[in-house]
């Protein structure tokens, strides 16, 4: 008698635990969509047929193919459609502004990390702290991949990391055979990869040693800040109130990259050139040094991808960024996250597709089409043992990676950064500027504008 | 059949000053008619003011808004600002204001030479196409081809000749007539100004010969002929009868050439994106990079505002000096 | 006489060789959509084996379609509404005397003098208010991007509809009217016909403008809406470098206006030069 009421008292109590719990997760139903504090969305809080539109960046040679695949699990899986589109480098951020601010947009975007902040603060952005959990939350992440959803000054997380990437120093192997020069060496320090160069120049004939692009480059400021930091300097003061670009430290670091440029080791005609067009000189053979990152690797083998020249495809060899004076070897990592917009009418659908997106499998098998690594530790580390001295190179460059404040004005002042690195990689060619004077000059002038994009308040 | 004269109807932007009569009053239409005249304008006026003005004072009132990063969503409401945006950009001292006067600088020497290209070229060229050639109307047609090709593939087509190592431009310079002994930099450095100058010359000339052409056609021939017979010799015939006939045309060229230039963008930018280094940003360029790059709105619309400025006052000097070639038959 | 005969053949020769120089680069323009892209981005080029490789593989490389159509909606509607309303008002200019004529045509000018970017904040605050308040998407629309651009081009459409018209004599309305037409039916049924080459090279002419335009659909379009001149800057970059497709679309961007322009040359050189020969 007692054990059957028991049984039936704690069924009930079950029961209702269950519908208190469940309740809880109601919200109120805005027109911003579904609940905002989803917890534990239930299988059953999705609509199966429901279509998410995401928008992503170009990933790789086919973008949009690549994505469609990978999703296609995810569809069969959830019954949810994804309209994916395919939004240029180039237009990405005015558009997922324009998107925030007008409410009229997809349900998630791709932004780079160091976008995330600004994004934050800008507003139109769901905050996915009471999420994240579904998904391991900050102990599946490294800290400096989990850094990248947060924003100095307001609370939340705000993004889901999605791939990591870091730029290492790729290079023709053949070519450093010519030039006799031992690849296991030729990038330890600042001054082999000089005395590399230098020896490209004098003994191959037919291929510029190193080849950067200009201000045309979105990625401009991710090469040179490198070298930045190895010498002992940095973008920001440390409570990220000043700009502190035109240090000593940061002069000599900026000197050092340009000086390459002078010094006739870098192919100035590569400065007209925004970041894929030198990505495809490097392919096409034009040049034997390049900075770049992993997912040059991912297109060596893939057969639609033309730009590659026979003898530079087989011949790639990737190396960490050379070590400065100081000894470290510090390079940009960075990579893509994953947002939600608030005004999204289907939130926890979004939802289940960012976290299908970092299901560890999906993590390894997107991000190895892509030739970027995963954002998650555990897959992130597998990917870098199983898959060849090159890879095992980027993901020695990704523990000494390092990236930027977390502030909203980090995208402005970064902008501002590569225009006045641009400038002086162009005077260091000769156009424009008297080199090397420029360097201090065009840097206190970003020093300034930094400080002012900083000094931006709400009033 | 072109007219060689006005049909009776004044037209309504031109001003006839001078002693008269009581000016009688105008424009007091009776009801139908004036109706008419209404439905007639309204359209066209419902637009301009829906789509124009008020987006213009708009434009005009967020000048005076602390517009950034942080107030954006706030749009109209964003905090006010007064002057401060002009105090910014005119008397600080700051890598804003020296963008600003870097800008300003390249659009001065931008509208100069292009505008002087393209109104001394389209006359040059249109002297030329003044005469009786076999196939002159071919030619006449097919030179107008620089101005129909649409700015954007200008800027491509041009972009890509320009390129130092592998455009069409230095190899014609350097490896196959042997002109230059170096290969010039024309997309970076100083010469990045001229990389947009001469593309802009090039896709204007075209229009202004097409005009210049017509007025030169429509020129009575008696006058050079009696000129000829009293002995001035064709330099002397272009310098005060052709010159001073074409002087209304010369003028509006010259009016609606400056601003078309001076608001220049489709080419810098699709040329060299939206930061074209300081040898060749323009105004435009600078205002839409600070405006939606460094999201400063508020310094962009105030820049737009002295632009717009600087081009009233420059209408104002234009018609001191045309206005006479206003008041026409 | 032998020497007036060397001058006339130099000058024709100066004649056609500034022609070939004009000519020059819309040449290679053609010839570099007719290589192979590798080769192109390497500056080979090679004039005896040309290939359209450019010109089949760039539709698929981007969705250059998409831009096409919307480009070609937009422009056409936007040039025909502005023509419409440009020969409308552009009519009142020219055959009426009324109080407000003057400072109406001193906008019309003055609209020339503003800034584009003036505009694009207001507009794109005043698309989200409109969608927000009166529930009407304009932002990243065809219809969105039509406004604007008709008006735009009314202003400049007005002037050159001006010009046929004063060149249409009153007579002929005049007669009408006295047969009992209403100045309506005497504008619809008698001016417009008469103005009918007016009204294809104003249409031409706002055409080649809105064809052209590139500040406001950079910012007032996202993916639905977008044209040319904003996708074709794709080509190139992220990822890709496809010089001889970019070059190809180039060609057939040109295509639209360069066909609509010689179909109405006659009556779009009259519309322009109408301002020459006042006389």
């Amino acid at each position: 008698m007692s054990s059957r009421f028991a049984i039936v008292a704690m069924t009930i109590a079950a029961l209702l635990a269950g519908a208190l719990v469940y309740s809880g997760c109601g919200g109120d139903d805005n027109e911003g969509g579904s609940s905002t504090s989803g917890n534990q969305a239930a299988k059953s809080d999705i609509r199966p047929g429901t279509t998410v539109k995401l928008w992503i960046m170009p990933n790789g040679p086919a973008p949009q193919e690549d994505m469609e695949a990978a999703l296609q699990p995810f569809t069969a899986d959830t019954g949810i459609n994804v309209d994916v589109e395919v939004v240029d480098w180039g237009v990405q951020l005015d558009r997922i502004r324009n998107a925030a601010v007008s409410g009229e947009g997809p349900d998630v975007t791709q932004a780079g990390t160091t976008q995330v902040p600004f994004f934050a603060a800008l507003g139109g952005f769901q905050d996915l702290s009471d999420r994240v959990e579904d998904i391991g939350g900050e102990g599946a992440y490294a800290d400096g991949v989990w850094q990248t959803t947060q924003v100095v000054g307001q609370d939340g997380t705000w993004a889901v990391p999605w791939f990591t990437e870091a730029r290492s120093i790729y290079y023709r192997k053949d070519v450093l055979e010519k030039a006799g020069v031992d690849e296991a060496t030729a990038f330890e320090s600042w001054d082999s990869f000089r005395a590399t160069l230098q020896a490209i120049k004098d003994n191959v004939p037919g291929i510029e040693p190193f080849g950067t692009p200009g201000k045309k480059a979105f990625d401009l400021v991710h090469h040179v800040m490198p070298f930045v930091w190895d010498a002992g300097g940095a973008e920001l003061s440390d409570d990220n109130a000043k700009s502190t670009i035109n240090s000593p430290e940061a002069v000599e670091g900026v000197t050092f990259f340009a000086d390459l440029v002078n010094d006739g080791l870098a192919d100035p005609s590569q400065l007209e050139r925004d970041g894929t067009q030198v990505e495809n000189q490097f392919k096409g053979g034009k040049i034997a040094v390049w900075m770049g990152g992993p997912w040059v690797l991912a297109s060596i083998d893939r057969k639609d991808d033309t730009n590659w020249v026979p003898a530079a495809r087989k011949n790639v060899g990737v190396a960490p960024m050379p070590a400065g004076p100081n000894g470290d070897a510090y390079t940009f990592v960075g990579g893509s996250d994953l947002m939600m917009f608030e005004s999204s009418q289907n939130q926890n659908e979004a939802w289940e597709l960012m976290k299908f997106l970092s299901q560890d499998k999906v993590q390894t098998d997107y991000a190895s089409l892509l030739g970027m690594f995963p954002a998650r530790t555990e897959p992130q580390q597998s990917y870098g043992e199983t898959n060849g001295a090159n890879f095992q190179s980027v993901f020695q460059a990704i523990q000494q990676g390092r990236t930027y404040a977390p502030i909203p004005q980090w995208g402005a002042v970064e902008n501002a950064y590569k225009g006045r690195f641009g400038n002086i990689l162009d005077s260091a060619a000769g156009k424009g500027g008297s080199y090397p004077d420029s360097v201090q000059q065009q840097l206190d002038e970003a020093a300034k504008e930094a400080d002012g994009l900083l000094a931006q308040t709400t009033g | 059949m072109a007219t060689q004269s006005l049909p009776e109807t004044e037209p309504a932007t031109v001003t006839v000053v001078g002693p008269g009569p009581a000016p009688r009053r105008r424009g007091s239409l009776r009801g139908s008619r004036r109706r008419f005249v209404v439905a007639l304008v309204a359209p066209a006026v419902v637009f301009m003011v829906l789509v124009h003005l008020l987006p213009a004072i708009g434009g005009f009132y967020l000048s005076f808004k602390n517009l950034n990063l942080f107030t954006f969503r706030q749009l109209f409401d964003a905090p006010w600002a007064g002057f401060e945006n002009y105090r910014t950009i005119l008397f600080e001292d700051n890598p804003l204001r020296s963008g600003f006067t870097g800008a300003v600088r390249n659009t001065a020497i931008y509208t100069f030479w292009t505008v002087a290209g393209t109104i001394g070229g389209g006359l040059a060229v249109a002297l030329l196409l003044n005469r009786e050639m076999r196939g002159i109307k071919v030619v006449r047609t097919l030179m107008l081809t620089p101005w129909i090709v649409p700015s954007f593939v200008v800027a491509v087509l041009w972009q890509f000749m320009w390129q130092s190592d592998v455009g069409i431009i230095n190899k014609v310079l350097v490896d196959y007539s042997g002109v230059l002994g170096e290969r010039p930099v024309w997309l970076i450095g100083e010469n990045s100004l001229w990389a947009i100058i001469v593309p802009s010359i090039w896709r204007g000339l075209p229009f202004a010969m097409l005009i210049f052409l017509a007025g030169l056609q429509a020129m009575p021939k008696e006058l050079h002929e009696a000129a000829a017979i009293d002995g001035a010799g064709a330099f002397k015939r272009f310098r005060y009868i052709t010159l001073p006939l074409l002087r209304p045309l010369i003028g509006v060229q010259l009016l609606f050439g400056v601003i078309y230039a001076a608001y220049q963008f489709s080419i810098p930018y699709v040329m060299f994106g939206s930061n074209p280094g300081p040898d060749a940003d323009l105004m435009m360029t600078l205002i839409v990079r600070q405006s939606f790059s460094n999201n400063l709105f508020g310094y962009g619309s105030a820049v737009s505002v002295l632009l717009m400025l600087a081009m009233l006052v420059w209408v104002a000097i234009w018609y001191r000096a045309f206005k006479r070639d206003l008041e026409v038959a | 006489m032998t020497q007036r005969r060397l001058v006339n053949l130099g000058l024709d020769a100066l004649t056609w060789l500034v022609l070939l120089v004009m000519l020059a680069p819309v040449l290679w323009l053609v010839i570099s959509s007719l290589q192979d892209d590798r080769e192109l981005a390497t500056g080979a080029y090679d004039l005896l084996h040309p290939t359209l490789d450019a010109f089949t593989g760039m539709w698929q490389t981007i969705d250059f379609e998409r831009f096409f159509v919307n480009s070609l909606v937009i422009c056409t509607v936007a040039a025909l509404l502005a023509t419409a309303f440009a020969s409308s008002a552009g009519y009142a200019l020219a055959r009426f005397r009324f109080r407000g004529s003057r400072v109406f045509g001193l906008t019309v000018i003055g609209t020339q003098l503003i800034p584009g970017s003036m505009f694009l904040l207001p507009l794109f605050i005043g698309f989200i208010w409109i969608n927000q308040n009166v529930g009407l998407p304009l932002y990243d629309t065809h219809v969105g991007m039509i406004i604007v651009y008709t008006a735009f081009f009314t202003p400049v459409a007005i002037f050159f509809m001006r010009s046929f018209f004063l060149a249409i004599p009153r007579d002929l309305e005049e007669a009408a009217m006295v047969d009992g037409c209403t100045p309506f039916k005497a504008f619809v049924k008698i001016v417009l016909p008469n103005a009918a080459p007016g009204l294809v090279a104003t249409f031409v002419y706002a055409f080649l403008f809105a064809w052209d335009e590139l500040l406001f659909v950079a910012n007032l379009t996202q993916d639905t809406a977008e044209t040319i001149p904003i996708g074709i800057r794709t080509f190139i970059g992220n990822y890709q470098q496809r010089t001889a497709q970019l070059m190809a679309a180039g060609v057939v961007s040109t295509l639209p206006v360069l066909i609509a322009f010689f179909l109405t040359q006659r009556w779009l050189v009259r519309g322009l030069t109408a301002g020459a020969v006042k006389g």
